[in-house]
């Protein structure tokens, strides 16, 4: 129940309670009255939005396009767009019974229906039959003797509409439009234009539909990754062939593996992977590779299921154009096969993480922890690069090992601006033989963090041991300047 | 006496009138020592067929081709340091181990990039670096404008970077399965690497012919590695100004397949992408006559020998 118009009002029942006689939005008093022994909970509308959007999720084993009822729907159900899904599973009614036989399972109690567009969908779902499959451009026959009702209009319309005397969809359908226009908010209009496919209706699907997918249901339920492997194999493959048609190659790839499941757990236990490419590509043994390092990468208990996976999709979310004739060109132009090395960089990632694989850029900036960046290496990636190492080179030293945050070292010089006699770092004395510098370096003046310049020497102990150190600070001010190691040279 | 030989057809005179002018210049060897140069020589050949026939069982016997085929093994050359190496430069497609004391560490991450930069001008593909988290920890991060000035293309660098030494040992063999895409691929673990790991990495890099320089920490053993190199550090050399001009390592082959192990103060060229062996030492001992391979590779062990010692006096 929740707080209504005249005191708390029911806003769902159990069939238990259905029997009983109360019925949805009725003041609470009321149904208190009719059933002595009510029990009452309050309702928790974030719960259900949550429950709902799990289902969602679930939904995507059926359809890859799954959008949840928005306010004006009820923001109690689901529209799935079935086009060009429903023959995966032995046409509509088979596909109906089946999402029924699941949802019963879970202890729910859906009301289904299929029509041409949303709105018919949901006007028979909520007011024909259960299980009404409205036949393509049959949606006058089937809703013109609905009640108004089920065009999911606003109370205040339909009170009116009452009043007026119109009680069925066909009443309205095919009179003049004009006074309606001119009685009605814009909304009556559209949700009947909506019904009857003469309007589009967007729906706001719990992802966006991916470039490519493919489907695959198991007669026995899977378990083991070498299971799934060989099923993922098999969708790329299928993929595959689409995307040549297109001459595209996925750059991201989802595979969805759905559990057989247990009872009262809708959506749990859905296994989403997400691979990442670092060029486009449609080889399946490839990516069922980079598939296989992920499992691997996350263990024993990425697959974890307790009767194992009845069904798997596998999505391409985005696709990009890969020419056929583009390996050959760029292996004749260098001596090397750029899909080699992009394929190594995808196994690396996959088994490492998405971090662990870098390429290095200049970044323009005066403080040398800030003049490179790290990257992704990507194709083309090396010709970019190529020509900006070349432009902006530091004059001074720069050591081929930076420590990753500068390190207090004491240190004792012999003139105070002057380069280090000796200095301690980490607990280890080092008497310098030769020192180079100093190098200034001022942090940009726009950044204003207060930070200080620093002067650079490049200093080497009798051993041959060399460090880069930096003063932070100009000599003269009133504290004794700090000494810094930043890096070691080879 | 040449004519004479011609006439007589015999492939052994042959060689050895090939080898004699090149090994008269050296230091009044007889005229048994070219013999017998020669003998090991044919006999490392023998040895070196047999070791590949041996990694590599299953390989189609069509892809080795004959015996020439098998005895040219690919190197990369190195510079100076070339006449001490067997075949020529530093061994392709078999594991090559970097070790250094850990206060030595820096100074071997000079000479492995050195070798990555020296692989990049030599062969087309990027460089891969593959780094152990634990083995990076102490002395930081691999800095692009650093290592630009040693002479690497950093655009053509990919750095990986592992958690662990094991997952390290495995995109380092993976690396070097990769079609062979990669100029070189180096490697730096916390730890030591076992005999299997060792034999993985040897066949990965075998399979296809991939530089592999893997700098590693741990106790000298006898693994299966094809060279291993100890770096110190040394004083660089100064230019004329006093200013810093080219880095020097003390770099020691403590293990050297069919080959010397030996001892030199180097130093690196990062402009012309080659070692040098630093004269002062070069001149005393008596080595490396350029061009007569079996001839350097016979003198190359006695200045070896001399190497440590004057080093010492010098350090």
């Amino acid at each position: 129940m929740a707080p209504g118009k005249g005191g708390p009002r029911v806003t769902a029942l159990n069939r238990a309670a259905q029997r009983a006689g109360i019925v949805q939005d009725e003041l609470l008093s009321n149904a208190r009255a009719k059933v002595l022994d009510l029990q009452v909970r309050e309702a928790d509308p974030a719960a259900d939005a949550a429950a709902l959007a799990r289902l969602a999720v679930w939904a995507l084993r059926y359809t890859p396009t799954v959008a949840v009822y928005d306010a004006g729907s009820g923001a109690d159900g689901l529209f799935l767009e079935i086009t060009g899904a429903a023959h995966l599973f032995g046409g509509e009614e088979r596909m109906l019974a089946d999402i029924r036989r699941r949802l019963t399972a879970f202890g729910l109690a859906p009301r289904l229906g299929i029509a041409d567009t949303a709105g018919a969908a949901w006007a028979v779902s909520h007011h024909a039959a259960d299980g009404s499959i409205v036949p393509p451009k049959a949606e006058a026959e089937a809703l013109n003797g609905l009640p108004l009702a089920a065009l999911r209009l606003p109370p205040e319309a339909l009170s009116l509409l009452k009043r007026l005397g119109l009680r069925r969809i066909g009443e309205i359908a095919n009179e003049a439009r004009a006074p309606f226009a001119a009685r009605f908010e814009a909304d009556l209009l559209l949700r009947l234009d909506q019904a009857f496919a003469r309007r589009p209706e967007p729906l706001a699907a719990v992802e966006p539909p991916p470039a490519y997918r493919a489907h695959a249901a198991f007669a026995e339920p899977i378990f083991s990754s070498e299971h799934v492997l060989v099923a993922a194999e098999r969708l790329l493959e299928e993929v595959g062939g689409q995307m040549l048609g297109h001459g595209t190659g996925a750059r991201l790839v989802r595979l969805l593996l759905f559990p057989v499941a247990a009872r009262q757990q809708a959506s749990d236990g859905i296994v989403s992977l997400d691979i990442g490419l670092a060029a486009p590509s449609r080889d399946a043994a490839h990516i069922a590779r980079l598939l296989a390092l992920r499992l691997e990468r996350l263990g024993e208990g990425a697959l974890e299921t307790e009767l194992g996976f009845e069904a798997a999709a596998l999505h391409v979310r985005v696709a990009e154009p890969l020419a056929e004739t583009q390996g050959a060109l760029r292996l004749a132009a260098r001596q090397h096969d750029p899909h080699a090395v992009t394929g190594l960089v995808d196994r690396l990632r996959q088994r490492l993480g998405p971090a662990a694989v870098r390429a290095l850029i200049p970044h323009h900036s005066h403080l040398p922890e800030r003049a490179q960046r790290p990257v992704t290496p990507a194709p083309g990636l090396a010709e970019e690069a190529t020509q900006a190492w070349g432009a902006d080179m530091p004059v001074g030293p720069r050591p081929p090992l930076l420590l990753a945050r500068p390190e207090a070292a004491e240190v004792l010089a012999l003139i105070p601006d002057g380069p280090p006699r000796q200095f301690r770092w980490r607990g280890v004395l080092y008497q310098v033989a030769e020192a180079q510098g100093p190098e200034r370096i001022t942090p940009e003046w726009w950044r204003r963090t207060g930070e200080a310049a620093r002067d650079y020497y490049l200093v080497e102990d009798g051993a041959g041991r060399r460090f880069w150190i930096y003063r932070a600070g100009l000599y003269g001010a009133e504290e004794t300047p700090a000494w810094f190691i930043h890096g070691v040279f080879a | 006496m040449s004519k004479h030989m011609f006439s007589a057809g015999l492939a052994m005179p042959l060689a050895r009138s090939g080898t004699a002018p090149a090994a008269a210049p050296g230091p009044g060897d007889g005229g048994a020592r070219p013999g017998r140069a020669q003998e090991i020589e044919a006999l490392r050949a023998v040895l070196d067929r047999l070791e590949a026939r041996h990694a590599a069982p299953g390989t189609d016997p069509g892809a080795h081709g004959g015996a020439d085929a098998d005895r040219i093994r690919p190197v990369l050359p190195l510079g100076d340091l070339d006449a001490h190496l067997p075949g020529g430069g530093l061994p392709v497609g078999v594991l090559n181990e970097i070790t250094a004391e850990y206060a030595h560490r820096p100074a071997a991450y000079g000479f492995t990039f050195a070798l990555m930069a020296k692989a990049q001008k030599a062969r087309s593909g990027p460089a891969i670096l593959v780094l152990s988290r634990r083995a990076l920890c102490d002395f930081g991060h691999p800095y692009g404008h650093g290592l630009s000035q040693l002479g690497l293309d950093v655009s053509e660098l990919i750095l990986v970077e592992a958690n662990k030494d094991d997952d390290a040992l495995w995109a380092i063999e993976e690396a070097l399965r990769a079609h062979g895409c990669a100029a070189i691929v180096a490697g730096a673990i916390a730890g030591s690497v076992d005999l299997t790991q060792a034999r993985r990495l040897n066949l990965a890099a075998q399979a296809t012919g991939t530089p592999l320089a893997l700098l590693r920490a741990g106790k000298a053993d006898a693994g299966p590695a094809a060279t291993r190199w100890r770096i110190t550090t040394a004083p660089a050399a100064k230019d004329r100004g006093g200013a810093f001009h080219r880095w020097r390592w003390q770099a020691s082959l403590e293990r050297c397949r069919n080959g010397r192990p030996g001892h030199w103060l180097i130093e690196w060229d990062h402009v012309a992408h080659r070692f040098h062996l630093v004269e002062s030492l070069a001149h005393r001992a008596p080595v490396a006559q350029p061009g007569g391979r079996s001839g350097a590779g016979a003198a190359a062990g006695v200045g070896a020998r001399a190497g440590p010692a004057s080093l010492r006096r010098t350090g």
